[in-house]
């Protein structure tokens, strides 16, 4: 049997049910690989009892319930969007080809199955549901997912936060008194949306662009210690509150073009004017 | 001696929006834990995720830094050119005839329809997607369905349906196409007039930022607001696997307004292609941004008499810049001859826009306008009443 021959017979049919025996044996066989190779994927790390593996017939129904919108041909038209893979240049035989694309949904099939029945197919096995005091996978160490959705203003309090605001503004003023000129450089670049590898911003700081990237982040590292360390006895939501507008505000006087500008920050507003040009 | 803060004071989120999170999240890890080791499966050799901002972290956590690897972590845009050969021995054409059913016209407000794998080559899904209200003159909006079961964010409507592709529409992602764009698609299913109402309402939130409906409240997502949050990844893959799709739309949409006008054309075409690196400038932008939910659009009606219009950001690169279209609308169509002005520019405190003119088209009298301004400052700029439209000869 040609080995695109069950697709082709799946396509032309309503489904796998109404095809050959070897047909349906090859469908079912596909499925089953895919399953057990997104499963084992899924559960890495827990151990899964025997009584979670399904059988490929299942596997295969549950491809096809997951790929039809309803019982007709207009539903199933994830059939057509797999064939017409064929039809729009990729590389590889027509039978690798659909089944890469089967195998992408697949993968969904087995996602759906892992997040909505899996606790109840693996009891004991499963991972735990997410909590949000986990970190996020690849984040910084004490980063959680609770802190994805932080508290939010109080509105009764919007005069103090104002003067919240208002106190930013002095600080960032403060603070970019007492910066170096260098300092002030990679902050303004950066204000002003132009890159630090920008072969004139290395010439008007005279050094390589991978100093000036480390430059700014100690920089922005060091104003935000500063922060905390001065507020050290306020709520930390707040000192954080209070970053972010000094932040903002530093952003707003750098972008800013000066009275009496210094030469580096002439040539940095000429450079990003011409940049915008 | 430690400085005092004023008496600020927050208020925690609600839990199901917590709960929504974690529900999500899971699904989300679920999700890359399966796509480890899945090269040779993507139907494209060049896949790839743009990062806008998810690589900083934004001083959210007590005594971190938030500035680790800025560049370090961008992913470059790739070409997505197809592969060139060779070509696939397909069945012949009246195999493929059997295989394949033909593409559904006409297309209309209230279909549910799968995009063909041509216009979305970087998807790993089927693109299915709901034709949920009519724009222009032969414009219809439509927005993606998420692959996931639960909202990400409140520009997410949950639609009470079970099928699996079905479940959560992503109005966030909306985007007015003409119909033409929509022609290399199959109709999969209707969709509801109860359900276009719905998912127009939870437009006009995210877009405009009216209020949602109490009965609405739970069936969004929760807000998105931290720069570190993974749903700004999940965003990113999203509006990505639209872009050949929307570079295709967009370039009839521009020929729609080359059409009746030979006056310079004001739309860009999207950069998809361009490189960009992170900066400060972006950091302050999402610090911007992460204060509160960031509106996808607004409205900017009052900006100049007789038109209407919407400001939004660029959504492949929400920091680098955004972008104001207005329509006259008239009672009647003005001609071309008596529109008023010629020219305008947008001027803010800090700066201005090159003079721009108008084109006529499909009856009416338009401008986009691109600004050099981060999203999340040209929204505080427009709360403001900081941004105004002046009009200027043009040469």
């Amino acid at each position: 049997m040609n080995e695109f021959a069950p697709w082709q017979e799946w396509g032309e049919r309503c489904a796998a049910d109404l095809c050959s025996e070897d047909t349906q044996a090859a469908l079912h066989e596909f499925a089953s690989m895919k399953w057990s190779l997104y499963l084992e994927r899924g559960t890495r790390g827990s151990e899964i009892p025997g009584s979670g593996k399904i059988s490929s017939q299942e596997a295969w129904q549950r491809f096809e319930n997951y790929c039809w919108i309803k019982p007709t041909g207009e539903g199933k038209s994830t059939k057509s969007y797999l064939f017409t893979q064929l039809d729009i240049g990729k590389e590889g035989t027509p039978t690798d080809i659909v089944r890469a694309s089967a195998s992408l949904i697949m993968r969904s099939v087995v996602r759906d199955f892992l997040r909505h029945e899996g606790p109840l197919r693996f009891p004991g096995h499963a991972k735990p549901a997410l909590s949000l005091s986990d970190a996020p996978p690849n984040s910084r160490e004490s980063l959680t997912y609770e802190d994805l959705l932080r508290d939010t203003r109080d509105p009764s309090k919007e005069a103090e936060f104002r003067e919240l605001e208002q106190l930013a503004v002095t600080e960032a003023v403060e603070i970019l008194a007492g910066l170096k000129e260098r300092q002030l450089i990679v902050i303004t670049a950066c204000a002003l949306g132009i890159a630090l590898s920008n072969p004139e911003v290395e010439k008007i700081a005279e050094c390589k662009k991978s100093v000036l990237s480390e430059e700014l982040k100690k920089t922005l590292r060091d104003i935000e210690k500063r922060i905390h360390k001065d507020y050290a006895e306020e709520d930390v939501r707040g000192r954080i509150e209070l970053a972010e507008q000094v932040f903002r505000a530093i952003h707003n006087i750098c972008s800013q073009p000066k009275n009496q500008p210094e030469m580096w920050q002439s040539r940095l507003f000429s450079l990003a004017t011409d940049i915008e040009k | 001696m430690s400085k005092k803060l004023p008496a600020i004071r927050f208020v925690p989120r609600p839990d199901w929006q917590k709960k929504r999170l974690a529900e999500w999240l899971e699904e989300w890890n679920l999700e890359q834990k399966l796509r480890e080791d899945t090269k040779g499966e993507t139907p494209s050799q060049n896949r790839h995720f743009p990062v806008i901002g998810a690589v900083v972290g934004l001083m959210s956590t007590p005594g971190l830094l938030r500035t680790a690897d800025f560049a370090a972590d961008i992913v470059r845009r790739l070409s997505s050119a197809k592969a060139p050969s060779p070509r696939v021995v397909s069945p012949d054409g009246e195999a493929m005839r059997k295989l394949v059913r033909e593409f559904d016209r006409p297309v209309a407000v209230g279909q549910v329809r799968l995009l063909s794998p041509e216009l979305t080559p970087d998807s790993d899904r089927p693109v299915f997607i709901a034709v949920f209200g009519d724009w222009d003159e032969g414009e219809v909006l439509i927005a993606p369905f998420s692959p996931f079961s639960v909202p990400a964010t409140p520009g997410e409507w949950l639609t009470g349906r079970t099928t699996p592709v079905l479940r959560v529409l992503e109005v966030w992602n909306a985007r007015s196409v003409p119909n033409a764009a929509l022609e290399e698609s199959w109709l999969v299913d209707d969709f509801a007039a109860v359900e276009c109402k719905a998912a127009w309402h939870v437009f006009e939130h995210e877009a405009f930022g009216k209020p949602l409906a109490p009965e609405f409240e739970q069936q969004v997502g929760p807000p998105l607001v931290h720069p570190e949050d993974p749903r700004r990844r999940y965003q990113d893959e999203e509006v990505a696997l639209l872009a050949k799709f929307q570079a295709s739309a967009q370039s009839m949409q521009d020929h729609r307004f080359d059409e009746d006008d030979s006056a310079p054309a004001t739309t860009e075409a999207p950069e998809m292609q361009e490189e960009y690196e992170t900066g400060y400038g972006e950091l302050l932008a999402l610090a911007a941004s992460s204060e509160e939910e960031l509106p996808e659009r607004m409205r900017v009606d009052g900006l100049l008499a007789g038109f209407q219009g919407d400001a939004y950001g660029d959504r492949c690169d929400p920091p680098k810049a955004s972008t104001v279209r207005l329509a006259f609308t008239g009672p009647e169509a003005p001609l071309p001859a008596e529109v008023p002005p010629r020219g305008i520019i947008v001027v803010w405190p800090t700066g201005q826009t090159d003079p721009c003119g108008f084109t006529y088209t499909s009856g009416r009298w338009r401008a986009e306008i691109r600004l050099p301004l981060p999203w999340p400052e040209t929204v505080s700029l427009l709360r403001d009443k900081k941004i105004r439209i002046e009009p200027v000869p043009l040469s």
